[in-house]
């Protein structure tokens, strides 16, 4: 991966599309900080990574950040009330409180009344809905999501796209997309590609 | 045949986690091969060692001694240590002279000495021992005349004229039952059992905790193979051809494996328990029952933990739907435990069950019955537990339970080698106990007496130096005057303070330091005595001692044998003249009854004196010998059990750590800290553990106890192992601690959750 220069605004959404192996998913990964660079900074909110230590990051991720996996990545055995308040209760949110917020998402998702089944009772549409209430429960400034539909069918992906990025949107929340399919990145307000470890700037919404 | 070679070419082909789990599977199954063939021999190394015994034991005209012409026979067991010394002593005759006994060529003439090579080389360690071995040594005992190795064995070629009125005429070698066995057939077939426990049930935790390895991943292969058309029991076959292949190469590896333990033991010996090599050589049902058994197990075992991904195949990807484990398995358990209660309560009663009857059967039944409701019924108990602690609104105890309450029989397949552990430490425990009370005596302490003239001034000063002595007397003889007809109403005298015949008996009252008293037991008859006298040496000259017939008395209850009785006088070592020791007198040292002290004792006491004559008073080195042999045993059984509860442990939770690796990705990366997921990982095994163990301890002791009933002996609860057991307890706690910590790596792949 090289040159790759990309800014995010508060509330904005961007899409990074490529081929498979293209290197987007570790482009993500660097970002949200879990992968470090060879070279080169990445700066959040004034501070670069590289001045911050594990504990650091790890807050920023538990605190600042959500993240959307491709499978969604649900814990089997907590129901869906407990796994979308999870990054509360890893904030420290006791858990009255964290499972109120984990409500009101599920609710504005329209999937409030699955809070007490487990995700092995619930469709893949319904899970990476789950999946996106997680990622916005604790109103984080950045959301990184990787493939967040390419496990859905066109009509769930397109439902389900629409319903994350109004939420982030309503939030202030900044979206950064993986993805391979055009139509998501249709969706986004600036979009990049990669190709062969380089980034292009490809266009803004209009 | 075609679903089993599809199965071999999935298992050859199929990615680096199912070669790991192949390779497991067969090193676990190596590893009980091993196990299983080391109990099906050890009957056979035992019965070697009484077959020898058997075909050397003389056989005598009955009736007399020195009848006709025949050659004569006397045998001889001493103690050396606490080692069983033998020798045969041989005196020719001039008619039918018997065939040689096995290891010899031709029978000793007299003053030829045949001795056993381990006596050999004890002869070159202590020359003063050939005061035991009258003659010169004309050669060694081949091996078809020893019972092991180690033993310490003579054969003595002597004149008629010499060799005492002792003596039987000799008939031939060679008895259909030996004179004394290695391990008495009741105790070994406890041995048995109780190996089988502490062996064979771990194993079969390892074996079952390989067979769900990898579950998951296997389950959805088994499915999409299922979804292609393959029939139910297709599938089942597919998947036992893994297990069976496993089952296969790791019992001719573990038979290898036994090969080379027996070769390496038969050299260096166990304590107590030495064999040669042929002897643990292994028998063709050995090999059928592993080569044929195993592989058969393993059959059953692989189809049957494929059945539901061949019969649902479309369920295997929703797996974590809480199920809640069948109560059954508690029944089992209530009954077992409600059988060795029972047990347990008549021992509160003044007839205690007995081992006869239909109590041989019930009591290991309960015991069984205990330990296999035991493992059924703890998923059931970690559901309970998971299900009550997860409402917790602590997050680390609500992550860690909920996971145990999806899957209960994963979190104690983890824990069940162990805890199985500690329940059959229990029932090995209570074996010891029972063997110790049979062979030990009920006194507290055992003496042993030495004939003083025997030994030297500093033997004397070493032998009352020996750690675990706790005290020594002198039991002084009287004059023997036959000539004033006067013997039968002296006393012998016990020269001690009272400080040290305190230490001998069990009660004494009236006793005053300084001063000869008489002694009197009153459970013992009063033999009335008149003044004494005794003969002292000083110098090299001899004197007389005289003490008059004190007015004063001590009251004692002594031990049901000791020195002590044969003592009517107490005369404190001040009275005797400075210098001055008896000419006739028995040295008593005494120590702790417990078998190990005794043994150490006996062992030092032949190391330091070791032609003398001792009297282990009340001990049987027979039985002291059965009894290292039987820990031996056992101990062996505990090692194995505990590598295999480990391995069982280890392999188990590391696979379920391997499985949750997606999901324990996800969690750090929306940012879990990692002490959180450590803590969680290690709370999932440890809680249940914790549970599994306390319930292990209470069945095992239960167990143990009604063994101990029935067993007929005076100890019914044994306090003094809970100590250690839960030390082991805690021990097992804290190995599953620290193996579930390294399972959470600091570094936080994204690959891991991403599908191929």
């Amino acid at each position: 991966m090289r040159d790759a220069h990309l800014a995010l605004a508060r509330g904005e959404v961007a899409a990074i599309t490529g081929a498979s192996g293209s290197g987007k998913s570790s482009l993500l990964y660097c970002l949200a900080g879990v992968l470090p660079p060879a070279r080169g900074r990445i700066r959040f909110e004034g501070r670069a990574f590289a001045d911050l230590d594990d504990e650091e990051i790890s807050a920023l991720r538990r605190e600042r950040f959500g993240f959307v996996f491709q499978y969604g990545e649900l814990l089997p055995e907590l129901t869906i009330e407990e796994n979308t308040a999870l990054p509360l209760r890893l904030a420290g949110v006791r858990k009255r409180p964290a499972l109120k917020a984990a409500a009101e998402v599920l609710d504005r998702l329209g999937i409030a009344d699955l809070r007490e089944r487990r995700p092995s009772q619930v469709s893949g549409g319904q899970s990476q809905r789950v999946a996106v209430a997680r990622a916005l429960v604790h109103r984080p400034a950045v959301v990184f999501a990787d493939e967040p539909t390419g496990a859905l069918d066109s009509a769930n992906a397109s439902a389900v796209l629409k319903e994350f990025l109004d939420l982030a949107r309503s939030q202030g929340t900044a979206v950064l997309l993986v993805t391979h399919d055009p139509a998501v990145a249709a969706r986004a307000d600036s979009r990049y590609t990669m190709a062969d470890g380089v980034l292009t700037p490809t266009g803004a919404a209009g | 045949m075609r679903e089993f070679l599809l199965g071999l070419r999935l298992l050859f082909g199929s990615g680096r986690g199912t070669r790991v789990r192949f390779l497991l599977m067969t090193l676990g199954g190596s590893l009980g091969v091993c196990a299983l063939a080391l109990v099906l021999t050890i009957p056979a190394i035992l019965a070697a060692h009484d077959g020898r015994a058997a075909a050397r034991e003389p056989q005598v005209y009955p009736g007399g001694t020195k009848v006709g012409g025949h050659a004569l026979v006397l045998q001889r067991s001493d103690p050396h240590g606490s080692k069983p010394f033998g020798r045969v002593f041989l005196a020719p005759g001039t008619e039918d002279t018997p065939a040689p006994p096995p290891g010899l060529s031709r029978l000793p003439s007299p003053g030829e000495v045949y001795v056993s090579p381990a006596l050999h080389d004890q002869l070159r360690r202590e020359p003063g021992l050939k005061g035991l071995l009258p003659g010169t040594e004309k050669g060694v005992i081949g091996a078809a005349g020893l019972t092991d190795p180690n033993e310490l064995y003579a054969y003595i070629g002597t004149a008629r004229d010499t060799i005492g009125s002792d003596a039987r005429a000799l008939r031939s070698f060679g008895s259909a039952y030996p004179p004394t066995t290695a391990v008495d057939s009741s105790t070994l077939d406890i041995i048995r059992f109780t190996l089988a426990c502490l062996v064979l049930l771990p194993l079969g935790v390892f074996l079952s905790v390989c067979a769900k390895l990898s579950a998951a991943s296997r389950n959805r292969r088994l499915a999409a193979l299922r979804l292609l058309g393959l029939s139910a029991k297709g599938t089942q076959r597919v998947n036992a051809a893994e297990t069976v292949v496993a089952a296969l190469l790791g019992a001719v590896l573990g038979l290898g494996e036994f090969w080379l333990l027996n070769q390496v033991m038969a050299r260096t010996g166990l304590p107590g328990l030495q064999w040669y090599p042929g002897d643990g050589a292994l028998s063709a049902s050995t090999v059928a029952v592993c080569l044929l058994g195993c592989p058969a197990l393993a059959w059953f075992v692989g189809r049957a933990s494929a059945r539901a991904a061949a019969t649902n195949p479309l369920s295997t990807r929703r797996t974590a739907a809480p199920r809640s484990p069948r109560v059954w398995g508690a029944l089992l358990l209530v009954t077992g435990l409600g059988v060795v209660a029972g047990y347990c309560a008549t021992g509160l009663t003044a007839h205690p069950a007995q081992s006869d009857g239909i109590n041989a059967l019930l009591v290991p039944a309960g015991v069984l019955l205990t330990g296999l409701g035991l493992v059924l019924t703890l998923p059931l108990l970690s559901y309970a537990l998971a299900k009550r602690l997860a409402r917790s609104g602590n997050l680390t105890l609500n992550l860690a339970m909920r996971r145990n309450e999806v899957e209960p029989g994963s979190a104690m397949r983890v824990v069940t080698g162990l805890v199985l552990l500690v329940f059959c430490a229990s029932l090995a425990q209570g074996v010891l106990v029972e063997l110790d009370q049979v062979s030990r005596s009920d006194s507290p302490t055992q003496e042993y007496g030495l004939s003083l003239s025997a030994l030297s001034t500093d033997q004397q000063r070493r032998l009352r130096e020996i750690p675990g002595v706790d005290t020594d007397v002198l039991v002084m003889n009287h004059v023997d005057d036959l000539q004033s007809d006067t013997d039968d109403d002296q006393a012998d005298a016990l020269v001690a303070t009272c400080a040290q015949l305190a230490a001998l008996v069990r009660r004494v009252e009236g006793c005053v330091d300084g001063e000869v008293l008489a002694m009197s037991d009153p459970n013992a008859p009063v033999t009335p005595f008149t003044a004494s006298t005794y003969t002292l040496e000083k110098d090299g000259r001899r004197t007389s001692f005289k003490v008059a017939v004190p007015k004063a008395q001590l009251l004692y209850t002594g031990q049901e044998v000791t020195n002590v009785g044969d003592a009517s006088l107490i005369v404190p070592p001040g009275r005797l003249p400075a210098g001055a020791v008896p000419a006739s007198a028995t040295l008593v040292l005494a120590s702790s009854s417990d078998p190990s002290v005794v043994r150490s004792v006996l062992d030092r006491i032949g190391a330091i004196a070791p032609t003398a004559d001792v009297d282990p008073t009340g001990v049987n080195v027979e039985a002291l010998q059965q009894i290292t042999v039987v820990e031996t045993l056992l101990a062996l059984g505990m090692v194995m059990g505990l590598v295999i509860g480990v391995a069982a442990f280890l392999v188990s939770v590391t696979d379920r750590a391997v499985e949750r690796r997606p999901q324990v990705t996800a969690l750090a990366l929306i940012g879990a800290r990692a002490r959180t997921l450590r803590t969680v990982q290690c709370l999932q095994v440890v809680l249940p553990l914790a549970v599994g163990l306390l319930l292990a301890l209470v069945a095992g002791k239960l167990a143990e106890t009604a063994y101990l009933v029935t067993g007929g002996g005076q100890i019914f609860w044994d306090g003094a192992g809970v100590p250690l057991l839960l030390a082991a307890t805690l021990g097992v706690l804290a190995v599953a601690v620290a193996g579930t910590l390294p399972l959470v790596g600091r570094k936080i792949d994204p690959e891991l959750i991403r599908r191929d």
